[in-house]
């Protein structure tokens, strides 16, 4: 049995400590909104928070994870307030939307660090893979996620 | 959206509990005709129902197309919603499931693809939501005793000078008593309220709150997990297994053989996974073993030289010049799964695919059941590209499925994903064009060879025809798309040239194929525009006023083409800057496509922005539009810079993202797009910003080098971003 703290709930699981924390949370917990895209820590698809980082959970063994506050695209908002769920709102981001959890999840983790990213903060941040090319309204999301911030502080 | 509502099952059921209102619905076969309309308890009649408005003033429309993100959800909904002058606030939206009544209307067959679902839709779901507009407005006028012209709607309200006003739901049942129009009049373009809008996407709240279903997200009761292994290279076969040892492993429930490869079903996917592992395949690499590209490269060569077996005319000048582009994969995000759940007297599947007519033939094939039994409900895509064209893991999750008593999602792992995917071909061209002394090609001879999967299409999806020798017959539908004069290819050369004359041989290429977003127009779109430029600057004359020259006689070619050069400030870039023209016309649309390059004092190339001018008539949703638009652009130019699938030793070289470099963010240029204002019917918008790319940043490198590109792709040359 390991205890996972997810979306700020205790839970065991029973699983072998060898599983990627992503189909713990997909599989075991039924957190299905973090996704499987490459298995290898390439495409950013399963990208959840660890401690407020961006953290890639494919290649993640479920046993490495340890007291960390894990955060998923269910526990960012309840009601898709996050300022980059807003952001991406307005600007109608995402296409087929696979990837959108995890870009969401990297653009989140960047602005926590970096409340005002710049283009090139923004390029060295965001390796996520899309295939459908949204890359242009995800970049200009952040940037308008940033601005949705400042007014609120 | 949850599981449940993707049930057919419950979507019949709908008819005896919720059958209040008005239900609306139009045969897919009798074209732009409205048929079965009053509400009624017949299932055949719920079956063709597409549209539900009911007495809460709620409306229901069933999207007949699947959303891969592509925006038909939205898009299509439009369409009627148009026409209804219905309150877009109370409009929602289910996915079709597999049934004729929801057949594209171009192909005959539930398939989504060739970029046509709003194009194919134009009329008949027009025509759906102005009929139901009409009866609803009747129902008014009777109750008022007033004549229906006399009414007006607005945002679902039906409305009469005197004052008087009533709501959809308050009408609808009195509406499903009225006959149905035979020919609902449709509002003229000038009269749209929401065509033409940025109406946001309906699909983008579940997209970002991680709560959008997709086929990896089924979950059914009891599920159990399947993965695959199958043979590496093409037409091996399974030689063994050690399934003792893969049994030993947690939670393994079964073994399966496939075709050319084995299942494992555990109780979790990554049970499954290590169970695979444990299983120790040995394959029999069969004939391919010894084929590869290099191999391939010289069999399409040889066959370019077939035309040294003619004279070349003599001309003032000529240009002989072969191009190349290669093997290239889809890789949609959402790897291959299905999920499905068989039993001697059922099949019922869960799957993201743009083909629920191919899901259904398979499942047919194997569990023997007649096809029309077969139930496929259809999720989200995570991407389609053309790859969920296919439906070869749909078989095998259902073969699978019939070996265990619970319902089974089989999912690929990327690496499987890679090395089976359908490939855009690997397809060679050779043009021989004589130039007369004012520049102008007095002939343009073109031999293109390609393998063709056409004769698989047919098998896959028309088995009872699959006896006839289609491919012998027709020769390749794709293959000469843009660059022939073939009557089955619908983009005929476009450049008034003396005499134009095509050629082309299909090749046997042991490497799976299929429809990769744009098919072969990336391919012609790329050699047919590069080959142009060249004729240009044979003729010592500027690119675009050359090609505006030979296009003198196409009004929407040179529409895109000063649309692009009026954006892209043509003949005039940013000091140290060179441009590039391309233009293509594909699916019906024209898009022209200027690419702005600089090379960096480390000889890499950079790509500053692409200028795209697109006419593909009405555009239905512009913020939709653009981002189609944007989205064929990234693909057309990670297929430029560095994508390409190897063959060594029968099998795939690439295995995942590392190797397989597709576009990140931080490359991605400014991409602009501009349409052409028009009032003529919408065209294709999924795939036609993609065919221009490559020829207009080649011709910006010649432009900026002097140096021509004849292969894809650019990293072959040494060149990169």
């Amino acid at each position: 049995m390991l205890t996972l703290n997810v979306n700020g709930q205790t839970m065991e699981v029973d699983v072998e400590p060898d599983t990627p924390l992503l189909w713990v949370l997909r599989e075991t917990i039924g957190l299905a909104g973090t996704r499987f895209g490459c298995g290898q820590g390439l495409c950013g698809a399963c990208t959840v928070h660890l401690d407020g980082v961006a953290t890639r959970t494919c290649i993640l063994p479920v046993s490495d994870v340890g007291t960390a506050e894990i955060t998923t695209i269910e526990g960012l908002s309840a009601d898709n307030s996050h300022p980059v769920q807003q952001a991406w709102t307005e600007l109608d981001v995402p296409q087929c939307g696979y990837c959108q959890s995890g870009q969401i999840m990297a653009a989140a983790a960047l602005l926590a660090e970096n409340p005002l990213p710049s283009d090139s903060d923004i390029d060295a941040a965001m390796t996520n893979i899309c295939r459908c090319g949204t890359y242009s309204r995800i970049r200009k999301g952040i940037h308008r996620a940033a601005r949705l911030t400042e007014r609120t502080q | 959206m949850s599981i449940s509502e993707l049930s057919r099952r419950r979507f019949l059921q709908l008819g005896p509990g919720a059958s209040a209102g008005l239900l609306i619905g139009c045969g897919s076969r009798e074209l732009d005709t409205i048929a079965s309309f009053a509400t009624t308890r017949e299932e055949q009649r719920f079956r063709n129902a597409r549209l539900h408005i009911d007495t809460d003033g709620s409306i229901n429309f069933i999207v007949p197309s699947t959303e891969m993100g592509q925006g038909v959800q939205t898009a299509l909904t439009m369409l009627v919603a148009e026409e209804m002058d219905a309150d877009w606030n109370r409009i929602q939206t289910t996915f079709a499931p597999y049934d004729p009544a929801f057949d594209n209307p171009s192909y005959f067959i539930q398939v989504t693809g060739g970029s046509n679902s709003v194009s194919s839709h134009w009329v008949k779901l027009r025509k759906l939501g102005a009929a139901a507009r009409a009866m609803l407005v009747e129902a008014a006028a009777e109750r008022w005793g007033v004549k229906p012209g006399e009414c007006s709607v607005a945002g679902s309200i039906v409305s009469h000078p005197s004052g008087k006003s009533l709501g959809f739901g308050a009408l609808a049942e009195a509406a499903a008593q009225l006959a149905p129009p035979d020919d609902p009049a449709l509002k003229t373009p000038d009269q749209f309220r929401l065509i033409g809008r940025p109406v946001p996407r309906l699909d983008t709240p579940a997209k970002i709150s991680g709560g959008a279903i997709y086929g990896i997200d089924v979950k059914l009761p009891g599920m159990l997990y399947a993965t695959v292994a199958q043979s590496p290279v093409f037409g091996g076969k399974v030689a063994s297994w050690d399934e003792a040892a893969a049994m030993a492993m947690p939670g393994v429930r079964k073994i399966v053989a496939l075709e050319d490869g084995m299942a494992v079903v555990a109780d979790s996917h990554w049970r499954a996974l290590k169970a695979l592992e444990a299983l120790s395949i040995r394959f029999d690499d069969g004939p391919n073993a010894d084929r590869n590209s290099e191999e391939f490269t010289r069999m399409l060569e040889a066959s370019m030289q077939e035309m040294d077996k003619e004279p070349f005319p003599e001309a003032a000048q000529r240009l002989d010049v072969e191009y190349q582009a290669p093997f290239l994969a889809h890789q949609p995000l959402e790897p291959m799964n299905c999920t499905a759940q068989v039993t001697p007297t059922s099949c019922r599947l869960w799957v993201p695919t743009q083909n629920l007519h191919g899901a259904a033939v398979a499942a047919a094939e194997v569990t023997g059941l007649p096809r029309q039994e077969i139930e496929v409900n259809v999720t989200h895509l995570g991407g389609g590209f053309g790859r969920r064209l296919e439906s070869d893991f749909v078989k095998q999750a259902v073969t699978v499925a019939k070996e265990v008593d619970q319902p089974v999602r089989l999912l690929w792992t990327r690496e499987e994903d890679m090395q089976h995917d359908f490939y855009r071909p690997v397809t060679r061209a050779r043009f021989q064009i004589a130039l007369g002394a004012d520049g102008t090609p007095e002939e343009w001879h073109t031999r293109i060879a390609s393998p063709s999967s056409f004769q698989k299409v047919i098998a896959d999806n028309f088995p009872e025809f699959s006896w006839l020798p289609v491919q012998a017959l027709l020769g390749d539908v794709n293959m000469l798309a843009g660059l022939g004069t073939s009557f089955v290819q619908s983009n005929p050369f476009p450049y008034a040239v003396g005499k134009l004359r095509t050629e082309d041989e299909i090749m046997d290429i042991p490497v799976p194929n299929g429809s990769h977003r744009s098919v072969q127009h990336s391919f012609s779109g790329f050699c047919k525009e590069a080959a142009i430029d060249e004729c240009a600057h044979a003729a010592g004359q500027d690119p675009l006023a050359y090609r505006r020259r030979l296009l003198a006689e196409e009004p929407r070619y040179l529409g895109v083409i000063d649309l692009v050069a009026e954006k892209a400030d043509w003949g005039r870039p940013p000091p140290g800057r060179f441009q590039g023209l391309a233009v293509h016309r594909s699916f019906g649309t024209y898009v022209a496509e200027v690419a702005e390059i600089s090379f960096a004092e480390d000889g890499s190339l950079r790509i500053h922005r692409i200028v795209c001018a697109v006419d593909c008539g009405v555009v239905v949703n512009p913020a939709i539009a653009e981002s189609q638009v944007h989205g064929a652009v990234i693909w057309g130019l990670e297929n430029t810079l560095r994508c390409e699938i190897t063959i060594q030793g029968g099998r795939v070289e690439q295995s995942n993202f590392h190797d397989y470099e597709v576009l990140h963010l931080h490359e991605a240029p400014d991409v602009e797009v501009h349409f052409v204002p028009s009032a003529e019917p919408p065209t294709g918008l999924g795939e036609p910003g993609a065919p221009p790319v490559a020829a207009a940043v080649t011709n910006a490198i010649f432009a900026a080098t002097g140096r021509r590109i004849r292969t894809l792709p650019l990293t072959r040359h040494g060149l990169s971003i």
